[in-house]
């Protein structure tokens, strides 16, 4: 699968902004299985710096969707502080966290969770639409984001027309459309093959690469992909670990 | 277009050139309740109009009596008071007799009309001489034809008319509270009449039960002096819209009389007719009610079905309000496709109605409508705006209504638990 993935880039050691685009402070979440409660993330501190590629790492229920549906601030953590952006999510209502992913975080999931009513041009349009941008314009943004991944001959098409690496970069422009601050994603490559995935990847790395650069924070299992991170934390039990950058980096 | 209407649509037509069948029988569902609400009703005003108008073709618009039921002296001066408000006016005499006909069968169920037979023919404009003449002179009477058919009289036979004021004065009370024949009264007999013609008026209840007389005779069967009346019938311009006219004619009478309409003579047959109506509309609602109750049954199961979708359209910046709305929505737009439907249909049956009647009568051999009964050939049918307004609103309201609970139900879904689920 390596072999299919483009070549890891080399990256300076420091992040790109010393301001924290993440910051978690003791957060804590758990849930309720039964009579049992499960600690599923324990007493987690770490900043995520503006800019910067992320990864966290982590065997499968270590926790690592979990960490990202908090940071996603589609739940509140059950203790600590978690800033996003600037903002404390844990403060937030329902509506105002429904606004918050709205405008500041885009999301990129490893089943692209594709409307399968609406054309590409459609789904990538929605977010715009709820974050209240006017059709024309939201139509000329999702055009220009869809062009931009390759995908202008297939913007009319439904997603069950698409191949897995289509849909994917579909699902990247749609988490683009509202300029986020932070992209998320969510086992990206995980549903395609090593050189589809390894576009999805070149995709990230042409956002990192960009002027004004964009905050990108992902997850994984694979520690092959993980290497393409500006910087790499493993989530081991609900807890974080410092695993440094990747072994293919100089 | 908003973003939540536009969904709405879309998850109504899943795919390109196909609307789903879950849709099509929600959809099919509320055409059917506006489509069989908007025939009864239009079928029950047709056939009030038509019962407004056979009352109003043999009735006068209003009429004016005494107080108490007393006789009118001198019609004249209230016949004056009508014209110089605007109408016309008639005198009658009118009252229940005893009729005995054929070999001294006795009839007790017939009313008496006493007229001038030229104000009778201008007035009741839909009479209709079927046989003989409308001469009424020298003590000749003209029945309603279902009257003629129940005695089997003929123009030419000899009908007895007994004056039940005349009976009832050969009677008295004796001091035990018995009763005995005055020996003082003379025995009465009753007055011979020629049936001269038969008349119809086109409306059962009436042509089974007058009988049209001089007005100088049915005078004399009442013992009333020549010249009075027991009522002044009078016709107005609009019997519809004649509040102006009543209120002059009320302005202008003498003391001791009262002006009754129409509309008051019939109260009770027009109440039960508009209370029959209003009591269609709240039966047949609950088909559109039953209707909206499947719309939030389709819609339960497609937020079951689309939890995953819910929580990608929260997961990307939806509110629980834009969540709500898309799924309100879509009860609102089956209810404005199925009530504009439902309208559709059930004008194109109305328009059609007499065909599928004669078809309905034609496969079972059984007529819907007795013509002796209604009189009427063709099923009446009116469409009034307000009641289709009133039906396609209310419609509307249900369906939206009926996706409340699912659309609240997929907003509290919370975004993090539907991407997971499976």
């Amino acid at each position: 699968m390596m072999n299919d993935l483009p070549d890891a880039p080399a990256v300076s050691a420091a992040p790109p902004s010393a301001e924290a685009v993440v910051e978690l402070r003791d957060v804590s979440y758990s849930y309720r299985l039964g009579k049992r409660r499960l600690e599923v993330l324990r007493g987690i501190t770490r900043s995520f710096a503006a800019g910067g590629w992320h990864c966290i790492f982590g065997a499968s229920g270590s926790g690592k969707t979990t960490l990202l549906n908090l940071i996603g601030a589609m739940e509140p953590p059950a203790a600590g502080s978690l800033r996003v952006a600037g903002v404390e999510l844990g403060s937030l209502s329902r509506r105002e966290a429904a606004r918050f992913r709205a405008r500041r975080i885009g999301l990129v999931f490893q089943a692209y969770h594709l409307l399968p009513e609406l054309s590409i041009l459609e789904n990538v349009m929605l977010p715009a639409r709820f974050a209240g941008t006017p059709v024309r314009a939201a139509r000329e943004r999702a055009a220009s984001l869809l062009e931009s991944v390759g995908l202008k001959e297939r913007m009319r098409h439904r997603p069950t027309e698409l191949s897995g690496g289509e849909e994917q970069r579909a699902a990247i422009a749609r988490a683009l459309i509202n300029d986020p601050e932070l992209l998320l994603a969510d086992e990206p490559t995980g549903n395609l093959d090593g050189r589809t995935g390894g576009e999805i990847l070149r995709i990230f790395e042409e956002l990192r690469a960009a002027p004004g650069g964009r905050s990108i924070l992902m997850i994984t299992h694979n520690r092959e992909i993980a290497a393409y991170a500006d910087s790499v934390v493993e989530l081991v039990d609900g807890v974080l670990v410092e695993s440094g950058a990747s072994s293919r980096r100089p | 277009m908003s973003a939540e209407l536009f969904l709405a649509g879309r998850y109504l037509k899943p795919r390109r050139n196909a609307v789903s069948l879950i849709t099509l029988s929600s959809i099919l569902g509320v055409t059917l309740g506006v489509a069989v609400l908007m025939v009864v009703l239009a079928v029950m005003t047709g056939f009030t109009d038509l019962m407004k108008e056979k009352l109003i073709a043999t009735q006068a618009h209003f009429q004016i009596r005494g107080f108490g039921g007393g006789v009118i002296r001198r019609p004249a001066p209230l016949i004056d008071a009508v014209r110089r408000s605007g109408g016309e006016a008639l005198p009658v005499v009118m009252g229940p007799l005893l009729a005995q006909y054929g070999n001294g069968r006795l009839d007790p169920r017939v009313v008496v009309l006493g007229a001038s037979p030229e104000g009778i023919r201008k007035r009741l404009s839909s009479i209709e001489i079927q046989r003989g003449d409308f001469r009424l002179e020298g003590r000749r009477i003209v029945l309603g034809s279902a009257l003629a058919a129940r005695w089997g009289a003929q123009v030419g036979d000899k009908i007895l008319l007994h004056s039940v004021n005349r009976l009832t004065r050969m009677i008295r009370r004796r001091a035990d509270g018995g009763i005995e024949l005055d020996p003082g009264a003379s025995a009465v007999l009753p007055t011979e009449f020629t049936v001269a013609g038969i008349s119809s008026v086109g409306k059962y209840d009436f042509d089974n039960l007058v009988i049209f007389a001089d007005a100088d005779d049915a005078a004399e069967l009442f013992d009333l002096p020549w010249g009075c009346a027991t009522s002044v019938f009078c016709w107005g311009p609009d019997p519809f819209n004649q509040h102006r006219i009543v209120g002059s004619v009320e302005s202008k009478l003498p003391p001791g009389f009262r002006v009754v309409t129409w509309q008051q003579e019939n109260r009770q047959l027009l109440e039960v007719l508009a209370v029959e109506k209003r009591m269609m509309f709240f039966l047949l609602i609950f088909i559109v009610l039953v209707a909206a109750f499947s719309i939030t049954n389709t819609l339960i199961t497609s937020v079951y079905q689309k939890t995953r979708e819910i929580g990608l359209l929260k997961a990307i910046g939806a509110t629980d309000g834009a969540v709500t709305r898309v799924f309100v929505a879509q009860g609102l737009l089956i209810g404005v496709i199925g009530s504009g439907c439902g309208a559709l249909l059930g004008w194109l049956v109305i328009f059609f109605r007499n065909d599928i009647l004669h078809l309905v009568s034609r496969w079972t051999g059984m007529s819907l409508f007795p013509k002796e009964f209604y009189f009427f050939n063709e099923l009446p049918a009116r469409i009034v705006a307000g009641d289709l307004g009133f039906i396609v609103i209310s419609s509307i309201v249900l369906c939206t209504l009926g996706a409340v609970i699912p659309a609240w139900r997929a907003s509290r879904i919370s975004p993090a638990q539907a991407l997971r689920y499976e």
